[in-house]
Parts: structure tokens; sequence; C-alpha cells
């Protein structure tokens, strides 16, 4: 499954109410004093995290297209599910380029595609979706420790827990056990 | 579940209290006169503390007796995952060489730590399955808060990652309870794309 053609116009759509996100998340930061922890630290800092933050967006943007393209595909529970997580991480994604502009860094684009395999029924892009948050969950874990500003620690933290959510759901609707360990780590 | 802007704006008071506060304070040269930042340690021994806060909670749900069977059976799978956080926590505090937190020690104490969050909910009324579940909810919702907070504050990566593990695994508890008190509702179950839990 690649997110190009029919799909690509809906994948715009979707992303033009990420910009919307965006522009909510941009006036957040302008009038949230907790922000300027991030825009005072040091250059080599911030540079760290811009780099952390748009590795993770680039993510979060391979997870927006999978359930982009995927939703099509699904019925019942499943779409329900997927129809909601999928604007919960764009609105992820907007958080994430609102804290690398915080940062004084410029947010990555999209890519014009993605390679995501060729699922075939609603089951394949269960199991396509739940590898990618599980992927996502990996990353920011990984990234916590080296991010510099506390907040912008706790905000992705905040991110990890609601994909952690995802997972819990995609693996009930998998017929899968929903919980399977007491640490969530993306590689359950 | 509290709102993102509610946090924030929480975070940003106690941020801008303390700026005022601080500008308020006469000049002084001891360092003795400025608190000193919480030590790794003093954080990860608070969330050490909700954690057995959230574990009477669910020993006091499970010895209710108003729980269903299928239900009784989560919940002393979610209990068996809380034990498993509190012995790593003691550990990473052992790591740390922090002296372990000891928590609330009966019903009354866990009783007064609910309501400092304000939580309403209580550990001596459980008298139907709602109110059970509705108190592992709250109780798993001061949980995410607090390690919501700690993250924050944490600079140990070992500490941080365990936190944000576990942090994950809380929401997954919520969620899976939300679902069980208003079944087939997944805008209850998953409310929010930020997960933080109760300050």
């Amino acid at each position: 499954m690649v997110s190009t053609g029919s799909d690509r116009t809906s994948r715009r759509d979707l992303l033009i109410g990420s910009g919307s996100v965006l522009l909510l998340a941009g006036c957040g930061v302008a009038s949230d004093p907790t922000h300027r922890e991030l825009s005072r630290l040091p250059r080599a800092a911030r540079r760290a995290d811009v780099k952390i933050l748009n590795a993770a967006l680039d993510l979060e943007y391979e997870l927006i297209a999978a359930y982009t393209a995927g939703i099509p595909l699904l019925a019942g529970a499943g779409k329900t599910a997927a129809q909601r997580f999928l604007g919960q991480d764009l609105s992820h994604a907007g958080e994430l380029q609102g804290l690398v502009h915080e940062a004084g860094g410029k947010s990555n684009k999209p890519q014009p595609s993605y390679d995501l395999g060729r699922p075939r029924t609603g089951t394949d892009v269960l199991r396509l979706l739940h590898s990618l948050e599980s992927a996502m969950i990996a990353a920011y874990l990984d990234a916590i420790p080296s991010l510099s500003a506390g907040h912008v620690r706790a905000s992705v933290a905040s991110m990890v827990a609601n994909e952690g959510q995802h997972v819990s759901i995609l693996r009930a609707v998998l017929g899968l056990p929903p919980i399977p360990s007491a640490f969530v780590t993306g590689r359950e | 579940m509290q709102t993102r802007a509610n946090r924030r704006q929480v975070i940003a008071r106690s941020i801008a209290i303390a700026g005022a506060a601080t500008a308020l304070l006469p000049p002084v040269d001891t360092d003795a006169a400025v608190p000193a930042p919480r030590t790794d340690g003093q954080v990860l021994a608070g969330t050490l503390e909700v954690e057995k806060l959230v574990v009477l909670a669910y020993r006091q749900v499970l010895a209710s007796g108003a729980l269903g069977a299928g239900i009784q059976g989560t919940a002393a799978q979610l209990l068996q995952h809380e034990d498993e956080h509190v012995a790593a926590l003691a550990a990473a505090l052992r790591r740390l060489g922090a002296a372990p937190s000891v928590g609330p020690t009966n019903v009354a104490s866990a009783d007064k730590a609910l309501a400092a969050h304000q939580v309403s909910t209580s550990l001596t009324n459980l008298r139907t399955e709602r109110d059970c579940l509705q108190l592992l909810i709250d109780v798993e919702a001061v949980a995410e808060g607090a390690y919501f907070i700690a993250i924050s504050k944490l600079r140990d990566s070992s500490s941080l990652r365990l936190s944000a593990e576990i942090m994950a695994c809380e929401a997954q508890h919520w969620t899976a309870l939300s679902e069980l008190l208003h079944p087939g509702d997944l805008a209850s179950a998953v409310p929010s794309p930020f997960v933080e839990g109760y300050p």
C-alpha cells in the first residue's frame, strides 16, 4: 500500500486539518510561559531537540498516512478506532511541529508517498497500524531521555501514553491481549 | 481526565507564581534560603508513593465483593502490573541510593491522599461495580498525573524511561477500565490525544 493516488486528496485534506492544529499549537506556544523554557536553552541543545522532534514527526507522518490509506479497508470497531486515532495522531503532529518551531527549528514536511506494504484485508491494515504505533512508542521512549527541556519531555510522554492506548485498542480488535505487559516499550 | 490547556495553565501559573514570589523576596546571599531542587530520588519516591496508593485501591476493590467475575479477573491482572511497578520503582530508588517511600498504610490515609488530588471517590464507599470502576479510573488518572509531572523533573535516563513506560501502561489501564464502565464508547475510553492525568 502506497499512500498516493486516490487517497491523496483525502490525506491532503487531513493535513490541512493538521495545519489548523499547528496554528492552534503555535498560538498556545506564544502565550504559554512554560514554553519560554525551550527558547532559553543553549543553541546546541535546541538544535539537538529539533533533530529528535523532527525524527518523531517523520514517524507520525507515516502513521497518519497509514491510517488515511487504511481506513477505507476497515469496518466496524476497527474503522471507528482508526478514525479516532487518526485525529489524535494529527494532533501529535501539530504538537511536534509547534515544539520544533518553539526551539527555533523548521519542522519536516510529510513525504509525498510512503511504502506501506500491500495490506489487502482489514486485519492486514490493523496489523500494520499496530506495528507502526508500536514503532512510534519505541521511538518516543528512546527520545525522552535525550530531550533537554522538562516540559518537552512531559509533552512527549503524554503522547506515548496516548499511543499506548491506541495499541491496546488495536490489539483488542485483533483478538490479542490488550495490555500484555506492565511496561509499555513498543516491543510487545 | 484534565484537558491539556488546563494542565498547561496549572504549570504556567506555578512558574509565574514562583517567579513573582522570587521577585518579592529581598536579595540574600545564603544558599540555605533557596529551596534545593528535588533530586531524582525524591521525585521517584513521590511516584512510588502514588503507586502504593493505587495498589491499596485495587486491593480494596478486589476485597469489596462488588465486582462480577470477569471484571474481578481484569482488576486482578491490572493489580499484578501495579505490583510490578512498585517493585521496579523500589529497585530504581535503590540504584539511586534513595530511601523508598512508605505510601498510605490504611484506607483513611489513602482517602486523604486522593482528596489532595481533588478526587472525591473513596476507598470506603465501594457498594457497586460502578463505584469500584470509578475509583480505579480516578487512581489511574492520579498515577498518570504523577508520572507526567515526574518526567518534566527527572534527569536520570533510566528513571525517565521507566517512568514513561509505566505512565503508558497506566494509560492503558485507564482505557480498559473506562471501556468497562462505558462499553462501546471509544470517545470515553480514549478521550484525548494528550494523556496528562490528574494534577
